[in-house]
């Protein structure tokens, strides 16, 4: 009996310390695969030229949106470019998002919001609809409502009713009512308030929460954790693996886990850049797109890796920041169409990237990569 | 007192090594700009006894402080240049209020006189390598958001190079975040939000006087020079007399005179008698109004009627004679910020005021002459960029800590592009406004001098 | 200073004295009033009025089979009789009805479960789901969907249903195991009548009326084609130039795998004088055929148009579809006409092989292509709407709405072989008449029209602009108007010539519209009572108790303001309820000067239009120029004579709309 006990006791024993070694070693590997492969696609292969200012992956597809229209791609090639002229309400496309139930395609433009469904256009501006305004910067689907970030504040369409409510300073705690992009949770919305940090919406209780710059001022960021590093909010990313939401600002990175704050600048981690335009976070991952490149900062192993072209050669650049300020430079044979990030998805293991001069696809590999010391 | 000196000789001393050390940027190549001299000077030459938390703790990170504040890193400078061949005009688009049911519209047509005149006076020099420059004019039209659009419009329609507006800081703030987006250079030459330029947007270009120095400057005035310890405020209840106050209102409060009442009236109030009823209950020693000069008339006449005696001091939209004109002799004594001195014989401005009188039958306002300077400002960065707009924006950000003389007097630019030069008082003696510089104390009574 | 005109010649002064009247004591009442109103409650079920006494009696109950669907083994036909509001078996061996069970209100489309043993009925007025056991005919569960559902059908697997919502302009997909409505899909507008494809890979929607467009172009239709793998809509399939769009009929893969589409063809931009010269409103199929599309792209669709009218006789308001199991026959309601037309399918489908491409647009307005394709006309009762071929081939059967019966066709002979009557009521009340009269176009000249042609749907507008009043191109096109409610809404038409019904009914149709000898002056009362008896349908954008949301109540109160958002009084007549008074429908009955003519006008002051469900019937303004109600303030009141709303922000004018959507 005693003996069996024994054994059982090292077999456990055994399997924890075979769990461990495997965790660290996937911790490991994880840790060592980089996105060393990067299909672009620029106006030298077809795509529009100039800024690509969001990305959605819908399965197979990827819509891009674009300073000439939107771009539909199919596993990895140009399926369509769709204009004004296809009935797209504005030629410069700031958001997509697709909703999975129906299949409708919501994009916002500085035109208005168009909905996609079936090969048609249908647009809704502020003057033939409930539409706070045609500068929209950010959509999302919730349910059968769709929820449109405008410059003069954020509308609830019900597409069930077809009736539209506004959001703003007069019925919700906005500072300032310019809203440039929203993340679903399963319980709450979250809105990145451009001068109005951020905001949540509770969807059961339907109250409003803001949470903003505790020093209140614009010029300074008084301590490190203090809360939201700044009102500037260029983007929100709710986490639902780790239950946090991600603001990326022109002034540092934060995060919010509903207890403590986490703020993040060029001088105290390995983020490239303080002027973000964007933040997407799922699992252990969080991505800053900069405007000096992409970071990439895993919260597990606390380590950053920033991908850009070199600014000198133009050569893939991979730059890693590990806990304690350790730091590694390795060199990819491709790269970033830009080194100016705006906006990515993910599509498995793969991300999107929306840059200033062109689409990027880039793939994980745990390919060899060259160290370079510096 | 010496704190005060040893801070603004350091200021001196790192500006102008500041402005000798802007290298000329090389308007061909991509490659991001390379850094330049360490921080220099406080954000908006800030008072030190204004600057926030500054006696408790030093901030974790300043902003806008360094020359890296409007890096850009985009690619706009590889766009191929527009072909001139190709071109009737080169366009520069307009946004201000022009309708005349607009209250603002008289900064708005001012603004455009100012701007048109200036094109003008290019047009006659030869234009863009021969190609006119044309104007195209967008009205600000709040009504169901049709100014959002403008923008969009100039960028996608009118194929702009760039543009300049608006007035109002709400619109401006809408065009500031859209191109952000579509990267066209904005010059604003009329809004006095600060926040504005507290964006790290590098299209953005601000030269009129804005809230911040108004409000450093009427604090200033008001508790070191006046010695006044009861002060209340009466501001308009729209963005410019929101922002406006602010700025005043906390530097007030740092240095130990918070105003002890603020009063606001709707935007078409006609009679303020709640509003002073309640400031004279308060005992306060002295009033100030942020609002437009029609208000601050009509306070000054019914303030004045109800006995109250109290100095009146006002920020720099009630420097027009239409104050005079409602509150006749009960404007007597009124002090305001002005954005220009219109008394100054220097014949850069008395040649343009000639040149505006004749064309436009008419005194050139602040408005006027600071879109005047904007435009030619833009003018000169397109003649200087080409039609590239990146290279545009480029071209502005090279007055980056550097001064640019007009009409509208000496601007001066920090990180942000923001003009932070030393405002103008005005003070109503026998029913004229009387003009003198701005002269800041070390904030304990002492009067320093301006680096700029 | 608004000007206020009359039909009559008034002189000026004289007429603004009479408004100034009228409008003080519109104010003095609706002020009086305003306080006590409450919104609208839904209304009493069709009552009629006994012309002798006077007193309100129950209306007559007929049945009106609108809707049927045929046993798996062809032996029992579930008819859907909307007037009863029941479903009806009728054993095909004795032509007898055998079972009856209630459903809910206004019943009007039927499914059947893919293994034959459950039934399911949409009923308009309840928006519901019956779900019947075809045997027992007992109630099993009653299901909620959307607004006013009409046309539904399973998927192939029998797990999901789904549902066309014609108010709702969209489609419910319904779990049948739960019972629970999972998803909505938004369709094209005013959605009808729904179909599984033979192979259960997509279903189909057809949608009775134009998408809002300008009022200069022509309309266009949609067929909304879903996924029923993803539950998606995979395609919306453009069908120029049509309107009225309603049952769906696939043909098999044998006979082309077309897919046909009655619909109608108006000319409504030409004056309608030249109905005298034929070709004015035409009736015909869009044959909608799946092109072929490369191997990964999403399956396009190829649509033709054919009529079925031929050159001196109409077949008015294509209703029924249905095509014999091997598709030879494909047989086409023309409810207006009494007629349903048998297509030879290899004929149409001839006719569509060997037209060249580029004469294929033309087959849409050639009225000499029918004789190619029509083996039949057979005449069967009044109102014929739906149609089913039995699963052996060898019946067809027709339900006629207005005769409470159902025509039996021998697909052999193509010959009607029997009516089987349903047991409607052997009396004919007035509106019954009246109602016969609404869907019959016999009166117009050649054929080409009924009243419910341009008002389908008992009553809608058909959200057309049309020019009626002047032979002259382009003058005078006025948006046509719904007869939901219209009782006490006098006077009639835009130019608000027409003082009660009869004058607008009367002579002026005959003269103006149908340019035929008209009706009788009994017919005239006749289909005056069944108009005035056509009643607001229940409107869902206000709750059940008729409680305002936030949103609705903060509109409320703007559109019974008399003060600007900055306390600035409000001339009486700049109000939104001195013209649209709740005492009257919300409407003043007077012509008003709102600064919307247009150079094309005449005249420059038209009749108020009530308000009363007016969110259900876009365009809006005279002419059909606002596309939506946003359009009307946004941009089409420059100088607020449409009443003041320059003062308002974006979101008020959400709140104020958000009212308009409850009346």
């Amino acid at each position: 009996m005693e003996r069996t006990k024994a054994i059982s006791r090292v077999r456990d024993l055994l399997c924890i310390v075979g769990l461990l070694i495997l965790a660290t070693g996937w911790a490991t590997a994880q840790a060592s695969s980089y996105y060393t492969k990067w299909i672009n696609y620029t106006s030298a292969n077809g795509f529009p030229p100039g800024e690509v200012y969001c990305v959605t992956v819908d399965g197979n597809r990827v819509w891009a949106g674009t300073g000439h229209g939107l771009v539909l791609l199919e596993d990895g090639r140009i399926k369509k470019i769709f204009t004004t002229k296809d009935g797209l309400s504005g030629m410069a496309v700031m958001s997509v998002a697709v909703d999975k139930q129906t299949g409708a395609v919501w994009i916002g433009t500085f035109g208005g919001l168009s909905r996609y469904s079936g090969g048609q256009f249908t647009n809704y501006t502020n003057l033939s609809s409930g539409l706070a305004n045609d500068l929209v910067y950010g959509v999302a689907v919730q349910g059968q409502y769709v929820w449109v970030a405008t410059t003069a504040g954020v509308n609830r369409f019900d597409t069930y009713t077809g009736s539209w409510q506004i959001f703003n300073e007069s019925n919700a705690p906005f500072e300032e009512p310019w809203t440039y992009s929203i993340s679903v949770g399963a319980e709450k919305v979250y809105f990145a308030v451009w001068g109005g940090g951020v905001l949540s919406y509770d969807l059961a209780n339907h109250y409003w929460k803001p949470y903003t710059d505790p020093d209140g001022e614009m010029e300074l960021v008084l301590y490190r954790n203090q809360g939201l590093i700044h009102n500037i909010v260029s983007s929100v990313s709710w986490n639902p693996d780790t239950k946090t939401f991600w603001a990326s600002t022109y002034f540092g990175l934060s995060s919010y886990d509903g207890r403590n704050w986490h703020n993040y600048l060029k001088k105290d981690s390995g983020l490239i850049s303080n002027f973000i335009n964007a933040v997407k976070s799922r699992g252990d991952e969080v991505f800053a797109c900069t405007q000096k490149g992409l970071s990439e900062f895993n919260t597990r192993t606390n380590t950053w890796v920033t991908y850009r072209p070199d600014p000198k050669t133009g050569r893939g650049e991979i730059l890693i920041t590990r806990p304690g300020g350790n730091k590694r430079h390795m060199e990819s044979s491709t790269t970033l169409a830009h080194n100016y990030i705006l906006n990515l998805d993910f599509q498995g293991d793969d991300i999107w990237v929306a840059t200033a001069n062109g689409l990027s696809h880039g793939i994980r590999k745990h390919s060899k990569v060259v160290a370079i010391p510096r | 007192m010496v704190l005060g000196i040893e801070i603004r000789a350091e200021v001196l001393v790192i500006a102008l090594a500041g402005l000798l050390s802007i290298p000329a940027r090389s308007q061909s190549t991509s490659s991001p700009v390379a850094p330049k001299a360490a921080p220099t000077m406080p954000y908006a030459d800030m008072p030190p006894a204004a600057v926030p938390y500054g006696r408790y703790r030093k901030p974790y990170k300043e902003w806008f402080v360094d020359p890296s504040t409007l890096d850009y890193n985009g690619a706009a400078r590889e766009r191929s240049d527009v072909e001139l061949n190709e071109l009737k005009t080169v366009n520069i688009g307009f946004l201000g209020p022009l309708d005349a049911d607009n209250v603002d519209s008289p900064y708005g047509v001012a603004m455009l006189h100012g701007s048109q005149m200036a094109v003008d006076e290019a047009n006659a020099r030869g234009g863009y390598d021969g190609k006119p420059f044309a104007l195209n004019v967008h009205d600000d039209l709040p009504l169901w958001g049709a100014s959002s659009m403008a923008i969009v419009d100039m960028v996608y329609k009118d194929h702009d190079v760039a543009m300049l507006g608006s007035v109002d800081s709400a619109s401006t703030h809408i065009e500031v975040r859209a191109t952000l987006k579509l990267e066209l250079p904005i010059m604003d030459t009329a809004t006095n939000d600060p926040t504005v330029t507290q964006t790290r947007i590098p299209w953005l270009m601000h030269n009129f006087p804005d809230d911040r120095q108004q409000g450093y400057a009427l604090a200033d005035y008001i508790f070191n020079q006046r010695h006044l310890k009861r002060v209340g405020i009466l501001q308009v209840n729209n963005r410019y007399g929101r922002a406006g106050k602010d700025v005043f209102f906390e530097t007030a409060r740092r240095i130990g005179h918070q105003p002890i009442v603020e009063v606001w009236f709707a935007p078409d109030t006609t009679d303020f008698s709640a509003q002073l009823e309640t400031l004279k209950s308060s005992g306060i020693d002295g009033l100030v109004i942020w609002g437009n000069a029609s208000q601050a008339g009509s306070i000054l006449k019914q303030m004045r009627a109800m006995g109250m005696q109290q100095p009146v001091f006002a920020s720099s939209r009630a420097c027009y004679p239409e104050t005079v004109k409602i509150a006749g002799p009960a404007a007597e004594g009124l002090v305001s910020i002005s954005a220009i001195d219109p008394t100054r014989t220097d014949p850069s401005w008395q040649q343009f005021r000639q040149r505006f009188l004749n064309r436009f039958h008419a005194e050139p306002d602040a408005y006027a002459a600071y879109a005047y300077d904007g435009m030619n400002m833009l003018i000169a960065a397109i003649q200087k960029a080409g039609l590239n707009r990146g290279k545009i924006m480029d071209a502005l950000r090279q007055y980056e800590m550097k001064s640019y003389i007009g009409v509208s007097g000496k601007a001066f630019f920090d990180y942000t592009l923001n003009n932070i030069a030393p405002v103008t008082f005005a003070r109503i003696q026998n029913g004229q406004f009387v003009y003198w510089p701005e002269q800041r104390t070390d904030w304990k009574g002492k009067p320093v001098s301006f680096f700029r | 200073m608004k000007v206020c005109s009359a039909s009559s010649a008034i002189g000026g002064s004289r007429l603004l004295n009479l408004l100034a009247g009228i409008a003080a004591l519109a104010m003095v009442l609706v002020s009086a009033t305003a306080i006590m109103w409450q919104p609208p409650v839904a209304k009493a079920s069709p009552q009629t009025i006994d012309s002798d006494s006077g007193s309100y009696i129950p209306r007559t109950q007929y049945l009106s089979p609108v809707a049927m669907k045929l046993s798996l083994n062809g032996r029992w036909l579930y008819i859907v009789c909307e007037d009863s509001e029941q479903v009806l078996a009728v054993d095909t061996y004795s032509r007898r009805v055998v079972r009856r069970a209630r459903v809910g209100r206004m019943p009007r489309g039927i499914a059947l479960s893919p293994d034959g043993k459950t039934l399911y009925v949409s009923n308009e007025n309840s928006d519901t789901v019956s779900e019947i056991d075809a045997e027992t005919f007992q109630i099993r569960r009653t299901l909620p969907v959307g607004w006013r559902p009409v046309g539904l059908t399973t998927d192939r697997a029998g797990k999901v249903l789904y549902v066309a919502n014609t108010l709702g302009d969209d489609i419910s997909l319904v779990d049948l195991n739960s019972g629970r409505e999972f998803k909505r899909l938004q369709a094209g507008h005013y959605p009808e009548y729904i179909a599984l494809s033979r192979d259960g890979t997509r279903i189909y929607v057809a949608n009775l009326l134009a998408r809002i467009a300008p009022a200069d172009q022509p309309p266009v239709s949609e067929l909304t084609v879903i996924d029923t793998s993803h539950q998606v809509v995979a395609a919306r399939v453009n069908v120029p130039g049509a309107i009225q769009m309603r049952h769906i009929a696939e043909l098999p893969p044998s006979a082309g795998g077309y897919l046909l589409v009655p619909f109608m063809q108006p000319k409504n931009l030409n004056p309608l004088v030249q109905i005298q010269q034929g070709w004015y409103l035409t009736h015909g199929l869009a044959v909608i055929r799946p092109a072929v599309a490369a191997a990964d792209g999403p399956q396009k669709y190829k649509v033709s148009e054919v009529l079925l009218d031929d050159i001196d006789h109409y077949y008015a308001d294509g209703f029924g579809a249905a095509v014999t199991p091997d598709g030879r026959w494909a047989l086409v309601t023309a409810s207006g006409a009494n007629v349903v037309s048998v297509v030879d399918t290899a004929m149409l489908r001839h006719l569509l092989l060997h037209t060249p491409p580029a004469r294929q647009q033309e087959l849409a307005n050639r009225l000499d292509s029918a004789s190619h394709f029509v083996a039949e006309r057979l005449s069967v009762g009044r109102n014929p709407t739906d149609v089913v071929a039995s699963p052996d081939g060898r019946f067809a059967y027709i339900a006629n709405r207005m005769d409470d019966t159902v025509s039996v066709v021998d697909m052999r002979s193509t010959q009607i072989a029997s009516t089987i009557d349903l047991g409607g009521p052997r009396e004919i009340s007035r509106e019954r008449s009246g109602e016969r009269l609404f869907f019959d176009a016999s009166h117009c000249y050649q054929g080409q029209m009924a009243c419910a042609t341009c008002h389908p749907h008992e009553g809608l507008s058909d959200g057309l602009a049309w020019s009626l009043e002047t032979p002259k191109l382009g003058r005078d096109v006025v948006e046509n108007r719904t007869l939901y409610g219209i009782d006490g809404t006098s006077p009639f038409k835009w130019n608000g010539k027409n003082p009660n019904l009869q004058t607008q009914d009367g002579p002026r149709t005959a003269m103006y519209i149908f340019r035929s000898q008209g009706f009788s002056s009994k017919e005239v009362n006749d289909l005056v009572a069944y108009i005035d008896s056509l009643r607001l349908p229940r409107n869902p954008h206000l709750a059940s108790n008729s409680q305002l949301t936030d949103a609705q109540t903060r509109g409320r109160a703007i559109f019974f303001r008399d003060r600007t958002m900055d306390g600035k009084l409000i001339p009486p007549l700049d109000r939104c309820y001195t013209c649209h008074s709740p005492l009257s429908h919300y409407t003043s009955r007077v012509l008003m000067d709102v600064g919307t003519a247009t150079p094309d006008d005449t005249i420059r002051a038209f009749d108020v239009p009530q308000l009363e469900s007016v969110v259900t019937r876009p365009p809006y303004l005279h002419n059909g120029e606002a596309l939506e109600l946003e359009d009307i303030w946004t941009k089409f009141n420059p100088h607020d004579k449409h009443g003041v709303t320059s003062d308002l922000n974006k979101a008020q004018l959400n709140d104020l709309i958000e009212f308009l959507k409850t009346l």
